[in-house]
């Protein structure tokens, strides 16, 4: 058994009864994670998590349906990372539209799941998420890759941008990158959206995608984050 | 108490406002009548200057005149009628014409009669504001016409027989020359003002074309030679009148058997043709029935035709409801699939691989078989996963499996199906290799631009064209249907809306434009470059 203190703490929210039913069951078969929750809805994961907060649990990542009635899981991942920077939340729903995976990681998550996924790759997913790492549905991560990222440049990023983007582009959040180049966690931050702006990127995860594709990421280096997208 | 104040209060307010309204109201009225019996003296001056003899009229149209005007501005317009009777009796009466006062006044009285029964008659068989294009329409004014006439002949028999005008021999005679003259007349007039009340500019607009000219053309050689050869050739003007009917509708087709009524009146009286080498009873009889035969058989031809028109239009509309219906349903049902069986199918993966799990936990006896069977429920629940993607794929795809063209080539077979509409198509031959969503988008916009095109722009024919160069792919849509201003809101305002945001889901750009007349051209880029990732760049 793997001591509690080590496990990953995870919250469900799905407003279909049947699939949570099923959650539940698989993430409490899974010796590694913890869950201490299961929510149908906006209100019921936001009370949830005020109240886990209260008893020092929160979770470590949450579980989140896109798919709800509003307001939806996109909002839901936007207002959970808002108030709880440290959790992590991976997307999981039945529609692979570009739009809405666009959406779910412009709200911040750091997965996105479709709802025929094998049960392994769940548990995957949450354990990715945990690290700091990405974790996207194959198919929808190669579409992302070869698809609607912008033809920006790397010309106009100074060195220390390149270094970082790089970082980004295997999965590293800001405080680790912010550990390997010893400089400020605020700065880090500065740079990821500066290199956002040159770029014309929305997020970190498609700034990640830009990285890889471009082969700014070598491939021993992203070996490590594989199952970010299978690319 | 409070009541009474109140209406004392609201009677007051009233009476002070209703008197300048009053005044109007009653200046307009007077006006109205004076008009009216103006131009029912002038068709009957017209009428009394094609006369046969000195006191045979072969029609008389005032009647109808009356009639069309009651039925369609009201009965309470009847002053006109009276007036106006009583100047073309008085003027009998001063022109010498020896007919007696009372005689006169018999007529009138029956005349009046006549107007205000057919027109109460027709309002009441065939409603309102009639278009004339319902054979029940036409069949329902003939019952009127031929009531209000009967009632005017009789009356004007019994008075010219009262004043020993005519005789009692003559008397059958007499009736049946009245009552057919103003048959003819009505029938005649009747149609003529109440179509072209409806909608004077747009049949003016339908007249003013090439074909327009050419019928009224046709229209008058072919009554002039109808009338003016001595055989008998006087169905030589029906093919122009059946071309009115069938081609440009109840208004025109009247105002061509006017013109071949007026035409033929005109000869006879003018002492020509074939009905003038007739004995004068003989003439005024031939005279009639050509008219009444003429005015019927085209104004039930145009009802029918008209009929013939709206239920083709009907039965395209329906047909694309129903495709439209069927659309929503596979879409409704793969949602619902969606939303039911794959998050059940989902759940079942789940609680497979927990049991899986468990059972690797647990040493027990029939682990084999348990987890043999535990890998057989999550094999099938996968393979179920995968079909039931498939299906939902194949279900929630407008386009189908063999690509927007043919999708939208179906989509114009159904359009063209009843007629009057004709789509050309404009491809290359070959398959365009096109990512899904472009192919979705594309036939959306397709679909879009044809259906408005038969159905609000009229239009009868579309040139659809599709062209792939230089890594973009256009199609444009072309139709000569009414076009519209595209910067007012329009009635299919959704459509364009669709459109457009059909065209920015796939980065295309979109042009429409268009103009009142001047049809309508639908512009669509699609640019193929890297963002799509299966498409036409690999």
């Amino acid at each position: 058994m793997v001591p509690e203190t080590e496990r990953i703490r995870v919250l469900v929210v799905d407003d279909h009864a049947v699939v949570r039913r099923g959650l539940v069951a698989f993430l409490e078969s899974e010796p590694d994670l913890d869950l201490v929750g299961d929510a149908d809805g906006y209100d019921h994961a936001l009370e949830m998590l005020a109240e886990l907060d209260a008893q020092a649990r929160l979770p470590d990542v949450v579980l989140m349906d896109l798919q709800m009635a509003a307001p939806d899981g996109i909002a839901a991942t936007r207002e959970i990372r808002a108030r709880y920077r440290d959790i992590e939340v991976v997307a999981l729903t039945s529609f692979g539209e570009d739009s809405r995976v666009h959406a779910a990681l412009d709200a911040g998550a750091a997965g996105y799941l479709l709802k025929d996924a094998d049960a392994d790759e769940v548990s995957a997913a949450i354990r990715a998420a945990h690290r700091g790492e990405l974790h996207l549905d194959p198919a929808i991560a190669r579409r992302l890759m070869e698809g609607a990222l912008p033809d920006g440049s790397t010309a106009a990023m100074t060195a220390r941008e390149l270094q970082v983007l790089r970082l980004i582009g295997t999965g590293k959040a800001n405080k680790e990158i912010a550990a390997k180049l010893a400089i400020s966690e605020r700065t880090a931050r500065t740079h990821v959206s500066n290199i956002l702006g040159k770029l014309g990127l929305h997020s970190r995860t498609q700034a990640a995608l830009w990285a890889v594709r471009e082969g700014l990421v070598d491939t021993a280096e992203g070996s490590d984050r594989a199952d970010a997208g299978g690319a | 108490m409070s009541t009474q104040i109140h209406a004392g209060v609201s009677r007051k307010i009233f009476s002070r406002s209703a008197v300048p309204v009053d005044r109007t109201a009653a200046a307009r009225y007077v006006a109205g009548v004076l008009a009216l019996a103006v131009a029912y003296v002038a068709t009957a001056k017209g009428a009394q200057s094609l006369r046969y003899t000195a006191s045979v009229s072969a029609i008389w149209p005032p009647a109808g005149v009356g009639i069309a005007v009651l039925y369609l501005a009201g009965i309470r317009w009847w002053p006109g009628i009276f007036v106006g009777e009583l100047l073309v009796n008085g003027d009998l009466l001063a022109s010498g014409s020896g007919l007696p006062v009372g005689s006169l006044m018999g007529q009138q009285a029956g005349n009046m009669a006549e107007v205000i029964v057919g027109a109460l008659l027709l309002r009441r068989l065939i409603g309102e504001r009639a278009a004339l294009d319902r054979t029940d329409q036409v069949g329902g004014m003939l019952l009127a016409l031929g009531t209000g006439t009967a009632i005017s002949a009789t009356f004007g028999t019994v008075s010219m027989l009262a004043g020993d005008v005519i005789t009692q021999s003559q008397a059958a005679t007499f009736w049946r020359t009245w009552w057919l003259g103003d048959s003819a007349g009505a029938l005649v007039a009747v149609p003529l003002v109440i179509t072209w009340a409806r909608a004077p500019v747009a049949t003016l607009r339908r007249l003013v074309t090439w074909e327009g000219g050419l019928l009224l053309a046709s229209v008058v050689v072919l009554a002039v030679v109808s009338v003016s050869i001595d055989e008998s050739v006087t169905y030589m003007v029906f093919p122009a009148l059946i071309w009115a009917a069938f081609r440009f509708g109840p208004a025109v087709a009247a105002l061509s058997t006017a013109i071949a009524a007026g035409i033929a009146i005109g000869f006879t009286a003018h002492e020509q043709g074939a009905f003038f080498n007739h004995p004068i009873d003989q003439r005024v009889l031939s005279t009639q029935l050509y008219i009444l035969v003429a005015a019927l058989t085209t104004s039930f031809l145009s009802a029918v035709v008209a009929e013939r028109r709206r239920s083709a239009a009907e039965l395209v509309e329906a047909q694309l409801r129903e495709g439209e219906r069927a659309l929503e349903e596979r879409h409704r049902i793969a949602r619902d699939l969606h939303d039911s069986v794959s998050q059940a199918l989902f759940s079942t993966v789940l609680h497979t691989r927990a049991a899986q799990k468990a059972l690797a936990r647990q040493d027990v006896g029939t682990a084999g078989s348990l987890s043999r069977a535990l890998r057989s429920i999550g094999e099938l629940t996968r393979s179920a996963q995968g079909e039931m993607r498939a299906l939902i794929f194949e279900l929630g795809n407008e386009a189908g499996a063999d690509g927007f063209l043919a999708a939208l080539s179906r989509h114009a077979a159904t359009l063209t199906a009843q007629g009057g509409f004709r789509v050309d198509i404009e491809a290359p031959s070959q398959r365009l290799s096109l990512p899904r969503q472009v192919e979705t988008q594309l036939y959306g916009i397709g679909r879009e631009a044809l259906t408005n095109a038969a159905r609000h722009a009229q239009a009868s024919n579309v040139t659809v064209r599709v062209e792939e160069r230089a890594g973009h792919v256009s199609v444009q849509i072309d139709d000569d249907g009414c076009g519209f201003d595209p910067t007012a809101s329009p009635v299919g305002h959704y459509g364009l809306e669709s459109m457009r945001s059909r065209a920015a889901e796939i980065d295309a750009h979109l042009t429409i434009s268009s103009t009142r007349g001047a049809g309508t051209v639908i512009r669509v880029e699609v640019p193929l470059d890297s963002r799509w990732p299966d498409g036409a760049r690999d």
